[in-house]
């Protein structure tokens, strides 16, 4: 980049009539040459189409800059001057068409006083040919120094040679596509030929000459003086004699720019960091002389013009329009001009020069007067609306109705049927298919314009599964009625019995709000009344203040005749464990037992939801029930949570090590193939069988562990399952018994058993943060237990040792939990002890 | 005026655009294989300079998993970029230094602007988008041009066209499975050996990320013909494989072939300058300079040196000669603005950031830029404007470390202050 441009001396813009013809500009028809009849200066020959226009730039405004021009028989592909027949003093003007070439010497009349002098060409030469031509280079081959013979390159890459208007031979190349550039070496008196295998091939002229005749005789190989094998497309070279013997060679290629010896000896290379367009190299001094500077101009894409001499960047400006072609020009009234041809026929003649503008499109920097106390009281109604804005005091539209009143939602289930649509793919599960029970959402609008989409979403737990997870509407229009059903897929725990169901609504102000609802699932479709076998582990007591009820008046799922048979006692046993729970009435008193924990949660919190509604039916008022468990049962129930806890954490690192093994044994399968590729296309085609062994090894060792991973997969889930129903019914009885009701909030939002959700099993991470915080905050840990039970920050929470604290700080906050309760118990009893002696004083 | 020859003249002087569009004219009416070839060529040309197919060196170190080409993953001490992260993380004990810390990497922001300007495409996907998105271009509709596809290995146009069909492939089609081919049966259909072949080979591997591969290939090119752009793919392999010390060997064996060469000595000076040994990256920078005074980056490190050796009046002119030659942007009126405050040219401060931030479009950079406007509000001992300036430019770009840390400072000193108040008070 530079400040300079390039000074403006004289351009034909004025002169050009304005018709954009896209290529109509030829990059070669620009030449700059000194004639006789005009000595004083050099003289422009441009040629655009068929019209050639020769000028002769100064800057005096009156006299005529245009010598002459002419609308020529046919579309000029090229200018060159030369000394083209023997006998001719004067250089002389050819002028290449597509078939057929032309020689003109240009003359000068001496005018009458007013009509000033007339400038016109005396054709010398006509000569047409049938193949049609790109481009020509000339120059004395054969080291014939009277005149300058033309080689002509024809489109399809093959070079005529003539001298004068004669015919000389014609060589053939067959490895060029589109035509490169051609150039005559004169020192060496050879040929440089671009090729489309993008080489610099250098044949002498003899070469050449014998080349045709062996063309027709025999395919004979005809090998280059030198060659160089530049890599891209040669678009320009141009031939320069540097010194007495040798000359240089400047090719320019997409990016590079080449400077050989005529001997093949490379000068140096430039790698440019912008598109190249044409260059020129010139000698400052004469050839002869010892201290000649051979330097190259470079135009760029971005119309940049840049001069290097050897690699070094003399100087660097911009043009004030792209050029396509460039030379220098020895003017009357400037030495050493530049000109450039762009590409709608411009000829640009200017010179360089060091007038900086600096920078002109970066705007001036200005120290603008501002008055302070403005500023102070724009800031403050600033932070005044921030503040407002971070406290949310300013409800936006707090003036309209919110949508609950907007959108009537109810949401019911049905009874579960049989499901007879459904195609059992695995046998052994063919029970748990058997029942699905449909979920309804009723949504009525009044008002459907305010509503602009509604998207409602059922979340069950395993084991139950929705048939439809998510369904999204357009707008309510009236009353709209979403059914979908719910069934058991899989045999894990039952540890939510509850469906939910979240409802999106966007309003049409774009304020998006979510209401949720649960629903109840009947218990038929998870259990069956069963024989009742025997004892069970553990018991638990629900006491009521009213006698109790019948089951079949609680368990309304099922028929009344059902469970007639059982009386007293109800069996019921899980569709997807086949664990039973058994139910018994003892005149105040509930009695519940089962052979595990995981199995109570379900029923027990089914039980005691029918059995309040049943009373707010019967429309008995203050029913209060109190579930009952001892200690043993307690440290029971929080060491079956514990461990459910470490075979979930087990389960989880098993997967883990799967899922590693997996991506190992898949980057392993990627890199065998990979290889396998390039040894198919390896010259000779090497040995691929161990290859293809390794790689189908692989990929049956992938789908073995990607079965193993899917089971696995399922295994976590159970096990994440059997920890929520236990934890479940940890919180439960807490919620029941426990006094400090924020206490058990916060635990329960600690333990979020809800996160557990499908293949989301990432339980114990979110957990440990928040057991860290309860332990330090809630229950003020000493700064001893804190140390020692703060994760191991370097291993993952699944690590060995961080399960064990984590497990520790679980028992931790069970234990204070369950020690409260039972301490608040033993208070209450004191408290009674004290109200009685309290009324006996009364009494006294 | 005959339409091939328009077709030549424009393709001639670089009208890509323009010649594509008289391609499909031509091509429509008749079949002509220098057309289409022309057409091939164009193409090829746009997408390379879509896809920086000509910058040999590029700026995304290939981080694919899946690439396990055998490359020790833990590098020996000093052989390998260090990037010295550890010391942002103590912000509680050093707010001071971690302020200049961002503020550096924030002048450097400049040359990293110039590079992202090239930061090239890195992978063969990358490379096939780089087709689609010649915009502008012809209707680029996929398989359509070719009779050349069907081109057999023995027709003896194969071996001219299989360069032009090469790059086709690799550069417009983005298939290097299919590039590969070309090569391969280009390479057994040629006598004689060309570097040019292995060198694609080259960027085909790379393409494909085998490194090793690639190596070998470039190494053979090497010996058949010492062309400059082997050189630099080798060296953008090693620093692609975070292997400075061998980019450095090659630098240093390409600088023997051509002297004084300014692309090499600039990735030597960038190698340098990674391995975090600025002085020497500054002693090349300086010869770049005065090989190709226009070039940009090397002015920048220049300036960049200068500003963090305690000589921020001489980095203001470097970056005051930025600003006169190039297009103004962001970063350079945020670096001016920085030696203003340095060089106690406190009227100038402001006026250049906000410049700056009239310039600036790129969330990251603002964000940079309300950062450094703290740090100068801070100068001047107006806290509760440094405290606004940090609240700005998290609000611009959250994840501004260099903000959050400096703000977290900020808060505990201003509360350790207020304590200290009351605590005065109290007394």
């Amino acid at each position: 980049m530079s400040i300079f441009k390039v000074k403006h001396y004289w351009s034909n813009d004025k002169l050009q009539n304005e018709q954009p013809n896209e290529g109509n500009q030829n990059a070669n028809c620009l030449k700059v040459d000194k004639f006789n009849s005009h000595s004083d200066s050099d003289c422009i020959l441009v040629a655009e189409g068929s019209l050639l226009k020769i000028y002769k730039p100064n800057l005096d405004e009156t006299s005529s800059h245009t010598l002459l021009e002419t609308q020529m028989s046919d579309v000029v592909l090229q200018i060159e001057t030369g000394k083209f027949t023997g006998n001719c003093e004067d250089r002389q003007i050819l002028i290449l068409h597509p078939q057929s070439y032309e020689i003109y010497h240009l003359k000068r009349k001496e005018g009458h006083m007013e009509a000033g002098d007339q400038n016109y060409f005396t054709p010398i030469i006509k000569h047409s040919f049938t193949r049609k031509a790109d481009s020509l280079t000339c120059g004395p081959f054969g080291n014939i120094k009277t005149r300058d013979f033309i080689c002509i390159q024809s489109l399809d890459g093959s070079l005529s040679f003539f001298d004068q208007d004669s015919f000389l031979f014609m060589c053939v190349f067959n490895d060029v596509i589109i035509p490169s550039p051609v150039c005559y070496i004169a020192s060496s008196d050879s040929f440089v030929i671009c090729k489309s295998t993008w080489v610099l091939e250098i044949y002498s002229y003899q070469q050449l000459r014998e080349s045709s005749e062996l063309t027709i005789r025999q395919n004979k190989k005809n090998i280059p003086q030198w060659v160089y094998n530049a890599g891209e497309e040669i678009s320009r070279v141009q031939v320069i004699q540097t010194s007495n013997h040798f000359s240089s060679i400047v090719a320019l290629g997409e990016r590079h720019i080449y400077c050989f010896q005529d001997n093949g000896l490379m000068k140096y290379m430039i790698k440019f960091d912008f598109m190249p367009i044409c260059f020129c190299a010139y000698l400052i001094g004469w050839y002869y002389e010892p201290g000649a500077r051979l330097l190259v101009m470079v135009t760029s894409e971005d119309s940049k013009l840049y001069i290097y001499e050897g690699t070094t960047l003399l100087w660097c400006c911009s043009f004030l329009s792209p050029a396509i072609a460039i030379s220098r020009c020895f003017l009357k009234s400037l030495p050493g001009g530049l000109v450039t041809l762009s590409v709608n026929g411009i000829v640009n003649v200017g010179y360089l020069g060091t007038e900086p503008d600096l920078n002109s499109n970066a705007p001036p920097m200005t120290n603008e007067i501002i008055d302070p106390e403005q500023i102070q009281k724009d800031l403050e109604i600033v932070e005044a609306s921030l503040k407002k804005v971070l406290n949310n005091n300013e409800d936006v539209d707090s003036g309209r109705s919110s949508t609950e009143e907007i959108l009537k939602i109810k949401a019911d289930v049905g009874k579960p049927v049989q499901n007879l649509f459904q195609e059992f793919s695995k046998d052994n599960n063919e029970a748990l298919h058997l029942l699905m029970c449909p979920v309804i959402v009723i949504l009525t609008c009044a008002d459907p314009k305010f509503i602009l989409s509604v998207q409602v979403t059922f979340v069950c737990a395993l084991p139950f599964s929705c048939s439809e997870s998510t369904i999204c509407l357009d707008g309510v229009n009236g009353t709209e009625i979403i059914e979908n059903q719910v069934f058991l897929t899989s045999d894990a725990d039952v540890s939510e019995i509850r469906v939910k169901i979240l409802i999106t609504i966007t309003d049409n102000t774009g304020r998006i709000e979510v209401l949720t609802r649960k629903v109840l699932l009947p218990s038929s479709l998870y259990c069956t009344p069963v024989e009742n076998d025997g004892d069970s582990r553990f018991k638990l007591r629900i006491q009521t203040n009213n006698p109790c009820i019948e089951f079949s008046k609680i368990f309304t799922d099922f028929s009344e005749d059902e469970l007639k048979k059982y009386g007293n006692t109800i069996t019921l046993a899980y569709r997807s464990t086949k664990k039973m729970v058994t139910l018994k009435t003892d005149g105040e008193m509930y009695l519940m037992e089962a052979n595990d924990f995981t199995d109570m949660i379900a029923v027990l919190d089914h039980f005691l939801i029918k059995l309040t509604d049943h009373h707010n039916r019967m429309g008995v008022k203050d029913f209060r029930f109190n579930i009952k468990h001892d200690k043993e049962f307690t440290r029971q129930l929080v060491h079956k949570f514990l461990k459910c806890v470490e075979i979930h954490a087990k389960e989880r690192n098993a997967l883990k090590e799967l899922e590693d093994e997996m991506n190992l044994l898949q980057k392993q399968f990627t890199v065998v193939q990979k290889r396998l590729l390039v040894q198919y296309g390896s010259l000779p085609p090497g040995d691929c069988d161990p290859l293809e062994f390794l790689m189908k090894d692989t990929h049956a060792r992938l789908i073995k562990v990607v079965h193993e991973i899917i089971e696995c997969k399922e295994t976590v889930c159970r096990a994440g399952n059997a920890l929520a129903a236990v934890g479940n019914l940890t919180i439960y009885l807490l919620k029941q018994s426990a006094r400090d009701e924020f206490k058990v909030t916060l635990i329960e939002e600690m333990m979020s058993l809800s996160s557990l959700y499908e293949l989301y099993q990432e339980w114990e991470e979110a957990v440990t943060q928040a057991t860290s915080y309860i332990l330090n905050n809630v229950f003020k840990n000493t700064e001893k237990d804190k140390e020692k039970l703060a994760p191991v920050t370097e291993q993952g929470i699944l690590s060995h040792i961080n399960l064990k604290r984590f497990l520790k700080q679980m028992r931790m906050i069970f234990d204070k939990m369950f020690a409260e309760v039972f301490e608040n118990e033993d208070t209450e009893k004191d408290d009674q002890k004290v109200i009685r002696i309290q009324e006996l004083v009364e009494v006294i | 005026m005959d339409i091939e020859y328009r077709i030549l003249n424009l393709y001639k002087t670089k009208q890509f655009d323009a010649c594509l569009k008289l391609c499909e004219t031509a091509l429509q009416v008749k079949d002509d294989r220098m057309i289409e070839f022309i057409r091939m060529r164009a193409m090829t040309i746009q997408a390379k300079v879509v896809g920086n197919g000509y910058e040999e060196v590029e700026y995304c170190p290939q981080q694919d998993e899946l690439t396990s080409t055998a490359v020790a993953k833990t590098p020996r001490p000093g052989t390998a970029f260090q990037r010295d992260t550890k010391t942002a993380r103590n912000i509680n004990s050093s707010y001071q230094k971690t302020a200049t810390a961002t503020v550096r990497s924030r002048a450097g922001t400049h040359t990293a602007g110039a590079r992202s300007v090239r930061t090239a495409l890195s992978t063969a996907s990358r490379m096939s988008r780089a087709a689609t998105a010649l915009a502008g271009g012809a209707p680029f509709t996929p398989g359509a041009p070719l009779s050349l596809r069907f081109l057999s290995k023995e027709d003896k146009l194969f071996v001219p066209a299989s360069k032009t069909l090469f790059e086709y492939v690799f550069y417009c089609e983005g298939d290097v499975r299919k590039a590969m081919e070309i090569a391969f049966q280009a390479q057994k259909s040629e006598d004689t050996t060309d570097w040019w072949w292995n060198f694609s080979l080259a960027r085909c591997y790379y393409a494909l990320g085998m490194y090793r591969n690639t190596e070998d290939c470039l190494r053979q090119a090497l010996k058949q013909n010492k062309h400059i752009s082997i050189y630099l793919r080798l060296v953008a392999m090693y620093v692609g494989l975070n292997q400075p010390i061998s980019a450095l060997e090659v630098c240093k064996q390409g600088l023997s072939v051509f002297h004084g060469y300014t692309p090499l000595l600039i990735e030597q000076a960038r190698i340098h300058e990674q391995m975090g040994n600025s002085a020497l990256a500054v002693k090349e920078y300086r010869i770049v300079a005065l090989e190709d005074p226009s070039n940009m980056e090397a002015i920048a490190n220049i300036g960049m040196y200068n500003f963090y050796n305690d000589q921020p009046e001489i980095a203001l002119r470097y970056y005051r000669r930025l600003l006169a030659t190039n297009p103004a942007g962001p970063e350079i009126y945020n670096n001016l603005g920085l030696c203003c405050l340095y060089c106690n040219q406190w009227d100038l401060t402001i006026p250049c950031f906000r410049q700056a931030l009239y310039f600036s479009a790129d969330p990251d950079i603002r964000s940079n830029i309300w950062f450094n406007l703290a740090h100068v509000a801070l100068s001047t001992g107006d806290v509760t404007l440094a405290y606004r300036c940090l609240q700005v430019s998290l609000a611009i770009d959250s994840k501004n470390e260099a903000s959050q840390h400096a703000l977290q400072a900020l808060d505990a000193r201003l509360r350790a202050r207020r304590s200290n108040i009351i605590s005065y008070n109290n007394h």
